[in-house]
């Protein structure tokens, strides 16, 4: 089982890091790894004591792999709430999927280029859109 | 265990972090965990296990470990812009409340999970305007539970009384096929697809298409609105399986009920809950309701879920809103006796078994289970009017004689006065045909006239069973005091025998074909069976006892009762018995008992029948 309670702190470390170096891109694909840590964290926090490891694929409560959203839906019915006001669910959302207009040209034709696709990115973002 | 917040608390901020840093968000959940923020410096170097850790170590002298757990040193808490909250509970803390969560912390006296700002609409107040919301709850289905309400609600009708149920429960729906719809439809929109729509911020369908009325008898002024769960088709489990209670209860819920309330006003709503420790079942009993009725069957499965869950309202001091319905308890006295075993029960549980004020927790009838109720083609079913009554007697203030004060208060009293008739001064000179309008049939009397049950009155405490054993095995005492009007010659016979002949299923049936036949009914049975008793003293069968119940009985049955302390004495025709009595009987098999149905007053040592009088002694005059 990874360590995803450290890890998200590490990768936040590290997109902090990237920004401050000017490198947002960088930022965003750390970050977003970072939430996706911090939501799995969260999951495995709240397994069954004796509970190692995921689930196979395709049962109940498997990995959601870098699906955002699909990690909130694993969270308790007790924190819902507080995860699914509007703030959140776009903020997750921007993560997920940065809206950003470089990445128009050489983002995939499935749809709009997610944070862990980031990778193959080269662009980074114009000063506008990071303080967007 | 009553464990002070801030003094775990302190403990952690003194251990972890003295000088810099913070802790907050700190939660004690039941059993016995500790969910807390901590942001110290000496995390710094350490990964999350040795975080949780040292957070344990603080806290296991309390008797918690922790739960969930946010850590920090200082530097991750300036790159999250972390700051120290001051004493208010995070959004999710609230959550608790209206969990089986909450009662397990209130059972185990754990102080509340933060402010816990309350469910936005608990507790339903009964405001005017709103009307009471009464949950029907079960630890286990299959009790009766469901029919019960469906009998309250006719009663609150009768009385006039506008009514709405709905089924909540969810996951088991279905209390729409026990009802006859005035227009002959079922409504088109369930509960269920209004309340997924209104928590997921959809527009709800019209509250108009969840409700229909309930045909009622004709004698019921009031209403019955039923809102069934919805139609079962694939949508139901989609929406079921995506709605939580919770999103519910904030909100949905109570626009649920004004919406309802709006189209047409209700003086109370019935809620037929889920079952068990479900998470409905928990929004039904501890988030929606003014006043909760426990159904339960007194057995062994029921036991300790009704006991946890009365144990558990009795925490929260909500048992003063509780009642518990003791449902389908055998119409025999070992069902009488085990619902009474059970109350002892449960409030030793309580732990205030001599508390009296708790008494009124089981002040409701219990219902006798009655097969016929079952295959009912038309309710209401007489076998459940004197529980209704009581139960909604209790709600609506006072006994039946204030309801039709009630009632009258509405109407103009000499209208009410000019609409009466009647047929004759005393009820002697009125017509036999006019039986139904002179009589009415207490629910009391089913039970006197049930051939299973056995009557001995009394209060409890006065000597039934005494003066039982005393009859049956020290009759001489008796002969000695002139009181008892038991004579020398008196012949004492235990009702049920010695056990030495029991009917078996032939010799029932030929009986019950008998009794079928007799104006008596049982009573020529049982008059046959003393008799029997008496064969030695008889030479001929008597001729007021049919011959073929002569010849169903045994012809070999035991000497007259009592040997024990009696010895038989020869037949004589010179010297017949006096008198021959049956004790009162509280044991043995059922059927028998019945010969011993006569009432007692111990005080006077006299008969008091309750059942036909002297049927024994008639019975030896007419043999003689």
């Amino acid at each position: 089982m990874e360590p995803y309670q450290d890890a998200w702190l590490a990768r936040l470390r590290d997109a902090h890091a990237l920004l401050r170096q000017g490198r947002p891109l960088g930022a965003m694909h750390s970050g977003g790894f970072a939430i996706e840590c911090l939501l799995k964290g969260l999951v495995v926090a709240t397994w069954a004591a004796g509970q190692t490891a995921w689930p196979r694929k395709n049962a109940p409560g498997s990995n959601p792999g870098h699906n955002l959203p699909g990690a909130v839906a694993l969270l308790p019915s007790a924190v819902q709430p507080a995860l699914m006001d509007q703030a959140f669910t776009s903020a997750l959302a921007r993560v997920q999927h940065p809206p950003l207009q470089a990445l128009g040209p050489g983002s995939p034709a499935a749809g709009p280029v997610d944070y862990v696709a980031l990778r193959y990115q080269a662009v980074n973002p114009s000063a506008a859109e990071v303080a967007a | 265990m009553s464990v002070d917040r801030s003094t775990v608390r302190d403990a952690l901020r003194q251990a972890l972090c003295p000088e810099v840093g913070f802790v907050d968000q700190l939660a004690i959940r039941a059993p016995h965990y500790v969910n807390v923020r901590v942001v110290s410096p000496r995390f710094a170097a350490l990964d999350h296990a040795a975080r949780r850790a040292a957070v344990a170590a603080v806290v296991a002298p309390f008797g918690f470990q922790p739960g969930f757990l946010t850590t920090h040193d200082i530097e991750e808490a300036d790159l999250l812009g972390l700051v120290e909250e001051t004493e208010t509970s995070p959004p999710w803390a609230a959550s608790e409340e209206g969990t089986w969560a909450s009662l397990g912390a209130a059972l185990l006296n754990l102080p509340p999970g933060g402010t816990a700002a309350a469910l936005e609409d608990h507790p339903q107040s009964g405001t005017p305007g709103k009307p009471r919301v009464y949950v029907f709850y079960s630890f286990k289905g299959g009790v009766g539970r469901t029919t019960l309400l469906i009998h309250t609600a006719m009663e609150l009708a009768r009385s006039g009384k506008r009514v709405g149920i709905i089924d909540l429960d969810l996951e088991a729906p279905g209390f729409g096929d026990l009802l006859r719809w005035k227009d002959a439809a079922p409504p088109p929109v369930g509960v269920l697809e209004w309340l997924w729509c209104a928590a997921n911020s959809l527009p709800s369908p019209p509250v108009t298409d969840l409700f229909a009325e309930v045909a009622l008898p004709t004698d019921h002024p009031g209403r019955v609105y039923a809102v069934p769960a919805g139609s079962f088709d694939a949508a139901f489990l989609t929406r079921l399986s995506t709605l939580r209670e919770q999103d519910v209860a904030r909100g949905p819920w109570s626009r649920f009920v004004q919406t309802l309330n709006e189209q047409l006003p209700l003086d109370a709503i019935l809620v037929d809950s889920r079952t068990g420790f479900s998470a409905w079942a928990a929004f039904c009993l501890l988030v929606i309701p003014d006043q909760v009725v426990v159904v339960t069957r007194p057995d062994p499965a029921n036991r300790g879920g009704v006991s946890l869950v009365l144990r558990g309202l009795a925490s929260l001091g909500r048992l003063d809103r509780t009642q518990v319905a003791l449902s389908m308890v055998p119409a025999t006295a070992e069902g009488t006796r085990r619902a009474a075993a059970w109350r002892k029960d449960l409030l030793q549980d309580l732990g205030k078994a001599d508390d009296p004020d708790l008494e009124t927790l089981f002040l409701l009838p219990e219902v006798k289970y009655d097969p016929s109720a079952a295959v009912a083609d038309e309710l209401p079913h007489p076998s459940f009017a004197r529980f209704t009554a009581a139960l909604t007697g209790s709600w609506l203030g006072g006994p039946a004689g204030d309801r039709i004060a009630q009632e009258l208060s509405r109407v103009h009293r000499r209208t009410v006065l000019k609409s009466l008739r009647f047929r004759g001064s005393r009820a002697e000179d009125l017509q036999p045909e006019d039986l139904d309008a002179i009589f009415t049939r207490p629910s009391q009397s089913v039970d006197l006239l049930n051939p299973r049950v056995p009557l001995v009155r009394g209060r409890k405490g006065t000597g039934k069973s005494l003066l039982y054993r005393v009859f049956t095995q020290r009759p001489d005492l008796l002969r000695k005091s002139p009181g008892s009007g038991l004579m020398p010659t008196d012949t004492v016979i235990s009702g049920h025998g010695n056990h030495d002949w029991h009917p078996g299923r032939g010799s029932l049936a030929q009986l019950d074909t008998v009794a079928d036949r007799s104006a008596d009914g049982w009573t020529s049975v049982w008059r046959a069976l003393l008799l029997q008793r008496l064969r030695p003293l008889l030479r001929t069968r008597p001729r007021s006892l049919p011959k073929e119940l002569w010849d169903v009985l045994p012809a070999s049955l035991p000497k007259p009762g009592a040997q024990r302390t009696t010895p038989a004495r020869p037949a004589s025709p010179a010297t017949p018995p006096r008198c021959t009595r049956s004790a009162p009987c509280t044991k043995g098999w059922g059927p028998t008992a019945k010969s011993a149905a006569c009432g007692w007053s111990s005080t006077t040592w006299t008969f008091t029948s309750a059942r036909r009088p002297t049927a024994t002694a008639r019975s030896l005059a007419s043999c003689r």
